[in-house]
Protein backbone atom coordinates (compact mmCIF):
# COMPACT_ATOMS: atom_id res chain seq x y z
CA UNK A 1 0.00 0.00 0.00
CA UNK A 2 1.18 3.16 -1.22
CA UNK A 3 2.07 5.81 2.06
CA UNK A 4 0.29 9.00 2.36
CA UNK A 5 3.42 10.89 1.31
CA UNK A 6 3.80 8.94 -1.68
CA UNK A 7 0.61 9.82 -2.59
CA UNK A 8 0.35 13.43 -2.01
CA UNK A 9 3.81 13.54 -4.61
CA UNK A 10 1.89 11.46 -7.21
CA UNK A 11 -1.01 13.55 -6.94
CA UNK A 12 1.07 17.12 -7.33
CA UNK A 13 2.94 15.92 -9.95
CA UNK A 14 0.00 14.29 -11.95
CA UNK A 15 -1.83 17.36 -11.21
CA UNK A 16 1.46 20.03 -12.28
CA UNK A 17 1.03 17.71 -15.58
CA UNK A 18 -2.18 18.40 -16.28
CA UNK A 19 -2.20 22.26 -15.79
CA UNK A 20 1.08 22.00 -18.10
CA UNK A 21 -0.21 20.44 -20.86
CA UNK A 22 -2.71 23.17 -22.02
CA UNK A 23 0.32 25.62 -21.90
CA UNK A 24 2.39 23.26 -24.28
CA UNK A 25 -0.44 22.79 -26.55
CA UNK A 26 -0.48 26.39 -27.08
CA UNK A 27 2.52 26.07 -28.33
CA UNK A 28 1.24 24.73 -31.64
CA UNK A 29 1.82 27.16 -34.31
CA UNK A 30 -1.18 26.34 -36.48
CA UNK A 31 -3.72 24.97 -33.74
CA UNK A 32 -4.35 28.94 -32.26
CA UNK A 33 -3.39 30.80 -35.23
CA UNK A 34 -5.13 31.83 -38.52
CA UNK A 35 -8.77 31.32 -40.18
CA UNK A 36 -10.75 28.62 -39.07
CA UNK A 37 -11.07 27.32 -41.75
CA UNK A 38 -7.55 26.61 -42.08
CA UNK A 39 -7.19 25.37 -38.13
CA UNK A 40 -10.29 22.70 -38.64
CA UNK A 41 -7.87 21.58 -41.72
CA UNK A 42 -5.28 21.21 -39.68
CA UNK A 43 -7.00 19.21 -36.76
CA UNK A 44 -8.78 16.75 -39.18
CA UNK A 45 -5.19 16.07 -40.85
CA UNK A 46 -3.53 15.61 -37.56
CA UNK A 47 -6.58 13.37 -36.15
CA UNK A 48 -6.17 11.35 -39.59
CA UNK A 49 -2.53 10.99 -39.89
CA UNK A 50 -2.60 9.55 -36.27
CA UNK A 51 -5.37 7.39 -36.16
CA UNK A 52 -4.81 5.91 -39.55
CA UNK A 53 -1.34 4.10 -38.88
CA UNK A 54 -3.13 3.28 -35.57
CA UNK A 55 -5.77 1.69 -36.99
CA UNK A 56 -3.59 -0.38 -38.90
CA UNK A 57 -1.37 -1.80 -36.75
CA UNK A 58 -4.82 -2.70 -34.36
CA UNK A 59 -5.74 -4.43 -37.09
CA UNK A 60 -3.12 -6.17 -38.01
CA UNK A 61 -2.33 -7.21 -33.97
CA UNK A 62 -6.06 -8.77 -34.39
CA UNK A 63 -5.59 -10.81 -37.42
CA UNK A 64 -2.65 -11.90 -35.72
CA UNK A 65 -3.99 -12.87 -32.40
CA UNK A 66 -6.81 -14.42 -34.32
CA UNK A 67 -4.35 -16.38 -36.71
CA UNK A 68 -2.26 -18.03 -33.62
CA UNK A 69 -5.45 -18.40 -31.30
CA UNK A 70 -5.82 -21.72 -33.43
CA UNK A 71 -2.75 -22.57 -34.22
CA UNK A 72 -1.69 -22.30 -29.91
CA UNK A 73 -4.21 -24.18 -29.22
CA UNK A 74 -2.56 -27.57 -29.41
CA UNK A 75 0.85 -26.42 -29.46
CA UNK A 76 1.90 -28.15 -25.70
CA UNK A 77 -0.09 -31.20 -26.26
CA UNK A 78 2.12 -33.57 -27.79
CA UNK A 79 4.76 -32.70 -25.02
CA UNK A 80 3.21 -33.63 -21.94
CA UNK B 1 23.85 -29.86 -15.04
CA UNK B 2 20.58 -30.59 -15.70
CA UNK B 3 19.96 -33.03 -18.53
CA UNK B 4 17.27 -32.05 -21.51
CA UNK B 5 14.60 -34.78 -21.73
CA UNK B 6 14.37 -36.07 -24.96
CA UNK B 7 12.27 -34.93 -27.59
CA UNK B 8 9.38 -37.22 -28.86
CA UNK B 9 9.38 -38.32 -32.45
CA UNK B 10 5.93 -37.05 -32.47
CA UNK B 11 7.01 -33.47 -31.61
CA UNK B 12 9.98 -33.51 -34.56
CA UNK B 13 7.38 -34.65 -37.01
CA UNK B 14 4.60 -31.83 -35.80
CA UNK B 15 7.32 -29.38 -35.92
CA UNK B 16 8.64 -30.49 -39.32
CA UNK B 17 4.53 -30.62 -40.74
CA UNK B 18 3.72 -27.53 -38.74
CA UNK B 19 2.76 -24.22 -41.19
CA UNK B 20 4.07 -20.67 -40.93
CA UNK B 21 0.95 -18.71 -39.38
CA UNK B 22 1.39 -16.26 -42.40
CA UNK B 23 2.35 -16.57 -45.68
CA UNK B 24 5.70 -14.74 -46.31
CA UNK B 25 4.14 -12.74 -49.29
CA UNK B 26 1.44 -11.87 -47.59
CA UNK B 27 3.35 -10.10 -44.64
CA UNK B 28 5.69 -8.48 -47.02
CA UNK B 29 2.85 -6.89 -48.98
CA UNK B 30 0.73 -6.18 -46.30
CA UNK B 31 3.89 -3.70 -44.88
CA UNK B 32 4.22 -2.42 -48.35
CA UNK B 33 0.71 -1.18 -48.21
CA UNK B 34 1.23 -0.06 -44.84
CA UNK B 35 3.93 1.88 -46.05
CA UNK B 36 1.82 3.08 -49.45
CA UNK B 37 -1.77 3.83 -47.37
CA UNK B 38 0.94 6.33 -45.17
CA UNK B 39 1.86 8.18 -48.55
CA UNK B 40 -1.10 8.45 -49.99
CA UNK B 41 -2.56 10.31 -46.31
CA UNK B 42 0.36 12.29 -46.19
CA UNK B 43 -0.72 13.75 -49.90
CA UNK B 44 -4.24 13.81 -49.03
CA UNK B 45 -3.65 15.88 -45.61
CA UNK B 46 -1.13 18.06 -47.53
CA UNK B 47 -3.99 18.49 -50.37
CA UNK B 48 -6.82 19.50 -47.64
CA UNK B 49 -4.63 22.06 -45.69
CA UNK B 50 -3.73 23.84 -49.23
CA UNK B 51 -7.24 23.79 -50.20
CA UNK B 52 -8.45 25.21 -46.52
CA UNK B 53 -5.90 27.97 -47.48
CA UNK B 54 -7.41 29.20 -50.36
CA UNK B 55 -9.50 32.34 -50.45
CA UNK B 56 -13.70 31.43 -49.86
CA UNK B 57 -14.57 30.77 -53.51
CA UNK B 58 -11.56 30.50 -55.16
CA UNK B 59 -11.43 26.29 -55.37
CA UNK B 60 -10.44 25.76 -57.78
CA UNK B 61 -8.47 28.28 -58.51
CA UNK B 62 -9.62 30.94 -61.32
CA UNK B 63 -9.33 29.83 -64.52
CA UNK B 64 -8.16 26.10 -64.34
CA UNK B 65 -10.62 23.82 -65.58
CA UNK B 66 -12.92 21.98 -63.54
CA UNK B 67 -12.51 18.01 -62.71
CA UNK B 68 -14.36 16.15 -64.82
CA UNK B 69 -16.65 14.84 -61.97
CA UNK B 70 -19.39 12.42 -63.87
CA UNK B 71 -16.71 10.69 -66.31
CA UNK B 72 -14.50 9.63 -63.53
CA UNK B 73 -17.63 8.40 -61.24
CA UNK B 74 -18.12 6.11 -64.39
CA UNK B 75 -14.34 4.92 -63.96
CA UNK B 76 -14.93 4.81 -60.19
CA UNK B 77 -17.13 2.21 -60.78
CA UNK B 78 -15.47 0.13 -63.34
CA UNK B 79 -12.18 -0.13 -60.33
CA UNK B 80 -14.86 -1.33 -57.29
CA UNK B 81 -16.58 -3.72 -60.18
CA UNK B 82 -13.13 -4.69 -61.11
CA UNK B 83 -12.24 -5.50 -56.86
CA UNK B 84 -15.53 -7.47 -56.91
CA UNK B 85 -14.44 -9.43 -59.59
CA UNK B 86 -11.14 -10.15 -57.64
CA UNK B 87 -13.12 -11.21 -55.02
CA UNK B 88 -14.77 -13.82 -56.59
CA UNK B 89 -12.27 -15.02 -58.56
CA UNK B 90 -10.24 -15.86 -55.07
CA UNK B 91 -13.41 -17.42 -54.08
CA UNK B 92 -12.98 -19.67 -57.03
CA UNK B 93 -9.10 -19.97 -56.32
CA UNK B 94 -9.87 -21.32 -53.06
CA UNK B 95 -12.26 -23.86 -54.19
CA UNK B 96 -9.75 -25.19 -56.94
CA UNK B 97 -11.89 -24.27 -59.78
CA UNK B 98 -9.05 -22.63 -61.83
CA UNK B 99 -10.83 -21.49 -64.99
CA UNK B 100 -13.38 -20.05 -63.43
CA UNK B 101 -10.80 -17.98 -61.39
CA UNK B 102 -8.79 -17.25 -64.23
CA UNK B 103 -12.01 -15.48 -65.67
CA UNK B 104 -13.17 -13.40 -63.31
CA UNK B 105 -9.50 -12.76 -62.87
CA UNK B 106 -9.32 -11.52 -66.67
CA UNK B 107 -12.80 -9.52 -65.76
CA UNK B 108 -10.78 -7.80 -63.33
CA UNK B 109 -7.74 -7.24 -65.59
CA UNK B 110 -10.00 -6.36 -67.88
CA UNK B 111 -11.80 -3.44 -65.76
CA UNK B 112 -8.76 -2.10 -64.07
CA UNK B 113 -7.29 -1.50 -67.52
CA UNK B 114 -10.50 0.21 -68.43
CA UNK B 115 -9.81 2.40 -65.74
CA UNK B 116 -6.52 3.40 -66.47
CA UNK B 117 -7.22 4.23 -70.44
CA UNK B 118 -10.11 5.94 -69.16
CA UNK B 119 -8.13 8.27 -66.29
CA UNK B 120 -5.26 8.57 -69.14
CA UNK B 121 -8.23 10.14 -72.15
CA UNK B 122 -8.75 12.64 -69.05
CA UNK B 123 -5.66 13.89 -68.55
CA UNK B 124 -4.82 14.46 -71.71
CA UNK B 125 -8.39 16.30 -72.55
CA UNK B 126 -7.13 18.36 -68.71
CA UNK B 127 -3.63 19.28 -70.65
CA UNK B 128 -5.08 20.69 -73.46
CA UNK B 129 -7.42 22.54 -71.39
CA UNK B 130 -4.53 23.90 -69.52
CA UNK B 131 -4.40 22.10 -66.06
CA UNK B 132 -0.50 21.41 -65.73
CA UNK B 133 1.56 20.16 -63.45
CA UNK B 134 2.85 24.44 -63.06
CA UNK B 135 -0.67 25.93 -63.75
CA UNK B 136 -1.53 25.99 -60.25
CA UNK B 137 -1.64 24.34 -56.77
CA UNK B 138 -4.80 22.12 -57.99
CA UNK B 139 -2.59 21.27 -61.13
CA UNK B 140 0.25 19.77 -59.01
CA UNK B 141 -1.81 18.24 -56.14
CA UNK B 142 -4.33 16.73 -58.68
CA UNK B 143 -0.87 15.57 -61.10
CA UNK B 144 0.88 14.09 -58.18
CA UNK B 145 -1.78 12.20 -56.12
CA UNK B 146 -4.01 10.92 -59.05
CA UNK B 147 -0.57 10.03 -60.86
CA UNK B 148 0.67 8.42 -58.02
CA UNK B 149 -2.02 6.12 -58.11
CA UNK B 150 -2.27 5.59 -61.51
CA UNK B 151 0.93 4.01 -61.22
CA UNK B 152 0.39 1.92 -58.83
CA UNK B 153 -3.08 0.85 -60.68
CA UNK B 154 -0.27 0.22 -63.93
CA UNK B 155 2.06 -2.33 -61.49
CA UNK B 156 -0.98 -3.74 -60.12
CA UNK B 157 -2.08 -4.41 -63.69
CA UNK B 158 0.98 -5.91 -64.61
CA UNK B 159 1.05 -7.85 -61.49
CA UNK B 160 -2.03 -9.45 -62.31
CA UNK B 161 -1.00 -10.22 -65.83
CA UNK B 162 1.51 -11.86 -64.72
CA UNK B 163 -0.70 -13.99 -62.24
CA UNK B 164 -3.32 -14.70 -64.83
CA UNK B 165 -0.60 -16.25 -66.76
CA UNK B 166 0.52 -18.30 -63.82
CA UNK B 167 -2.99 -19.31 -63.22
CA UNK B 168 -3.28 -20.58 -66.68
CA UNK B 169 -0.22 -22.53 -66.76
CA UNK B 170 -1.09 -23.97 -63.44
CA UNK B 171 1.98 -22.36 -61.30
CA UNK B 172 0.37 -19.72 -59.21
CA UNK B 173 0.36 -20.36 -56.12
CA UNK B 174 -2.08 -19.46 -52.97
CA UNK B 175 0.97 -17.42 -51.45
CA UNK B 176 1.64 -15.33 -54.76
CA UNK B 177 -2.08 -14.67 -55.38
CA UNK B 178 -2.89 -13.42 -51.62
CA UNK B 179 -0.01 -10.82 -52.51
CA UNK B 180 -1.19 -9.15 -55.59
CA UNK B 181 -4.45 -9.59 -54.46
CA UNK B 182 -4.07 -7.77 -51.53
CA UNK B 183 -1.96 -4.85 -53.63
CA UNK B 184 -5.13 -4.79 -56.10
CA UNK B 185 -7.39 -4.15 -53.06
CA UNK B 186 -5.47 -1.86 -51.76
CA UNK B 187 -5.13 0.87 -55.15
CA UNK B 188 -9.36 -0.14 -55.26
CA UNK B 189 -10.00 0.84 -52.00
CA UNK B 190 -7.93 4.12 -51.79
CA UNK B 191 -9.47 5.85 -55.05
CA UNK B 192 -12.55 6.45 -53.50
CA UNK B 193 -11.16 8.60 -51.11
CA UNK B 194 -8.63 10.04 -53.80
CA UNK B 195 -11.93 10.58 -55.80
CA UNK B 196 -14.10 12.10 -52.79
CA UNK B 197 -10.96 14.80 -51.70
CA UNK B 198 -9.77 15.73 -54.47
CA UNK B 199 -12.42 15.54 -57.22
CA UNK B 200 -16.07 16.39 -55.10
Amino acid sequence: MKSPRRLAALSALVLVLVLAAPALAQACEVCFSGPPRVRTAFFNATIFMSLLPLGMIGWGLWWLRRQLRGRLAGEFEDRD
Amino acid sequence: MKQEPPISAAAVAGARTRRPFARSASIGMALFVFTEAMLFAGFISAFVIVQSNAPVGAWPPPGQPRLPVERTALNTVALLLSGVALFIAGRFFRASNAPKARVWMGLALALGSFFVVAQGMEWIALLRQGLTLTSSQLGSFFYLIIGTHALHAVAAIVALGWAWRELRAGRLTASRFGAVRMFWFFVVLVWPALYWQVYL
